[in-house]
């Protein structure tokens, strides 16, 4: 008997249902699109956010003073400390290897050209790395496959600065006759692309082709970057590196409970490390990272890594505010319809409740007919959220966003409860209804 | 309180909004198994009597006393139970729900109460002769069948009150006839009639007529009805 009032309730008031079914259909629609964006979100935005240079600072440990400006060690090469260049490729190895997008390393002299003292940097511009087959840590019992070939890595300046505005070529890896020349040394020394420059240290001088000049705006235009061995030799130190640059994807510190991400590692219980390990905060990347590479130092660049998790929690946050406004506006929609729908079933509400009928089983009728629009508008709206959300992903970060299992019922429980919310005060006011009316004629 | 009282109304007034009082002091014993017509002119306050009497409406003042509960007592939820349990209500304009076959609207009675069963309703619907109209909308019916409808869906419950506001009002003489037969079945198998009406015809029908007016009443007249009522006073002269 139920089913046969809503159904021809549906049939009978059909504009009043389409306009509930498109209101719930709305909010369901964006709520969708913006659920699947914001559980997708950190990822896609970590991954722009990488253009703005590497977040994790990798360095030898060191028990004496260094003395660093600008980037750049002035400790006497005797006493500097260094670490193997062999050792890098590990930092693809650790359990959110696959969040590491890139990472170079850097070993910097102080030498002259003619009389003006320049900073010689040794990097890798364009780097393939072969990777070795090694286990994450909580893995390692786990042994790799004899013979399987070993993947490979591109990392190297070029992938974690993006932004550097580069006149010219990139060094090819391999080419140690060739330097990428800082712009305000190029304007001071007057050097142009193609021109050589001689370099000296410590009594050894190397001549060196100007491949590119590069103009970043900040103490890289004072620079002279060439190929890692050049400096290494000049250096008499092979394989040495002095610190690296990498870029990880993070999450925001907020994904974690304050109780856990104010303890270090050693602090923290089993359950607290193993949530804390396996989330891919800066932090817990570059511990994992001194993991990788014994006396390694690795620490998050604040000014990157904080800006970054502020600048993420706030979109997300920011989505959630949106999705929330939506759906209040959607169920205010559906108040405004189901409002008419009561109205114009006034009479026959006053005939139910005359014959018998409880005040619940009134209520029963409108909240079964505002669930079922509301399952009805979360199908479809979850679908149309589902396309708007690969279009957003699309114009906006030239991806799709993921798809998440979880979003489906999450939408449809969200759609229902804005029918549900949104008939609560017409229903209210459908109990209300006095059967007095029939006979008084009203 | 009387066993073979059914309702009992006492010095009962109804105001509304404090300003017109549609009944004023009225005072009434309905036994069990009587047929009181309630006739006045318009405005004298009978409909306001049967809203008191069906549960729909309360007193501002007074006693009304149905089936033994004092019905100013009951909450919302109790009114609405003892309402479907003990009433059932014939309107002059039917009131059937207009999506609904006729089958269903009176299943619909038996749905608010406890649970439908067809079966039972079909046998309704055939006492009142519209075995043949099961499956018709009220669209589909005249305004005779339509009322006969309301009947059957009074009466499925087996409540111990009908109440029946101008049952006749809007048919024409001939289903006015049929109609008024079925309201004397229902009296002779015992059923308690209240019935509003202006018509002095059906009036006479009734074991007593009480004139209302100006919310008071007028009179009482208890002159017996014959055994058997001449319902061809109802037909066209």
């Amino acid at each position: 008997m139920l089913l046969r009032i809503i159904k021809e309730t549906f049939w009978r008031r059909k504009k009043l249902v389409a306009l509930v079914f498109l209101a719930v259909l709305l909010g369901a629609a964006l709520a969708s699109s913006l659920l699947t964006v914001y559980g997708d979100i950190t990822g896609k935005m970590s991954q722009e956010l990488r253009s703005y240079g590497a977040n994790i600072l990798v360095r030898p440990a060191s028990t004496g003073l260094e003395l660093e400006v600008g980037g750049i060690s002035y400790t006497p090469p005797s006493t500097r400390v260094f670490f193997d260049e062999k050792e890098l490729p590990k930092i693809k190895t650790i359990f959110w290897k696959y969040n590491i997008t890139g990472f170079a390393p850097f070993l910097s002299v102080l030498g002259r050209v003619g009389d003006d003292p320049v900073v010689l940097t040794g990097t890798w511009f364009e780097k393939t790395l072969s990777i070795p087959q090694l286990a994450a840590r909580q893995f390692a019992s786990k042994a790799v496959e004899a013979g399987k070939e070993e993947p490979t890595f591109a990392t190297g300046i070029k992938q974690i600065s993006p932004w550097w505005q580069l006149q010219g070529d990139w060094v090819s890896e391999g080419d140690l006759d060739s330097a990428i020349v800082g712009a305000e040394i190029a304007r001071k020394s007057g050097i142009a692309l193609g021109d050589r420059l001689v370099l000296t240290y410590e009594g050894k001088s190397i001549g060196l082709k100007t491949a590119g000049i590069v103009t970043t705006g900040s103490f890289e235009d004072n620079q002279v970057f060439v190929n890692l061995p050049v400096v290494q030799h000049l250096l008499g130190i092979p394989y040495g590196v002095d610190k690296v640059l990498v870029s990880a994807l993070v999450t925001p510190e907020s994904k974690i409970a304050p109780s856990i991400r104010l303890k270090s590692p050693d602090q923290m219980t089993p359950e607290e490390y193993e949530l804390w390990y396996c989330t891919p905060l800066v932090e817990s990347i570059a511990f994992q990272i001194e993991e990788a590479i014994p006396g390694a130092v690795a620490s998050a660049i604040r000014q990157v890594s904080e800006a970054e998790s502020s600048f993420l929690g706030k979109t997300e946050l920011l989505l959630l505010l949106i999705t929330a406004v939506a759906l209040v506006a959607s169920a205010l929609g559906v108040m405004a319809a189901m409002n008419a729908m009561v109205m114009r079933r006034r009479r026959e509400i006053a005939l139910m409740k005359a014959i018998g009928a409880h005040d619940s089983q009134v209520a029963t009728i409108f909240f079964l007919e505002a669930a079922l629009i509301g399952l009805g508008g979360g199908v479809t709206g979850y679908l149309t959220g589902l396309g708007l959300a690969q279009l957003i992903g699309r114009e906006v970060f030239g991806m799709p966003f993921s798809f998440s299992g979880i979003i489906l019922p999450v939408t449809l429980l969200l759609a229902i409860t804005i029918a549900l919310a949104g008939s609560f005060a017409p229903v209210r006011q459908a109990i209300k209804t006095e059967p007095v009316i029939l006979l008084r004629g009203v | 309180m009387n066993n073979d009282i059914l309702v009992e109304i006492k010095d009962v007034s109804k105001d509304y909004n404090g300003r017109v009082r549609a009944l004023d002091n009225i005072n009434l014993s309905i036994e069990r198994g009587e047929w009181l017509s309630v006739m006045g002119p318009s405005g004298s306050g009978k409909t306001t009597l049967l809203n008191i009497i069906s549960c729909l409406d309360r007193p501002s003042s007074g006693l009304a006393i149905v089936d033994g509960a004092d019905i100013n007592k009951l909450n919302s939820t109790e009114l609405t139970r003892f309402r479907k349990e003990t009433v059932g209500l014939v309107f002059q304009q039917f009131h059937l729900i207009p999506y609904l076959d006729a089958l269903e609207n009176v299943m619909l009675a038996q749905y608010f109460h406890s649970m439908a069963d067809e079966e039972e309703a079909r046998q309704a619907l055939e006492r009142v002769g519209l075995g043949d109209r099961l499956h018709h909308m009220p669209s589909q019916l005249s305004g005779g069948e339509q009322q006969r409808v309301c009947i059957a869906r009074a009466l499925i419950n087996q409540p111990k009150l009908i109440l029946a506001d101008e049952p006749t009002g809007n048919l024409d003489q001939r289903n006015e006839e049929l109609v008024m037969e079925l309201f004397q079945a229902m009296h002779r198998d015992g059923h308690t009639i209240i019935v509003v009406t202006h018509d002095p015809d059906i009036g006479k029908l009734a074991d007593r007529r009480v004139f209302l007016e100006h919310g008071s009443i007028r009179t009482i007249d208890s002159t017996p009805c014959p055994v058997t009522p001449d319902l061809s006073v109802l037909l066209p002269k």
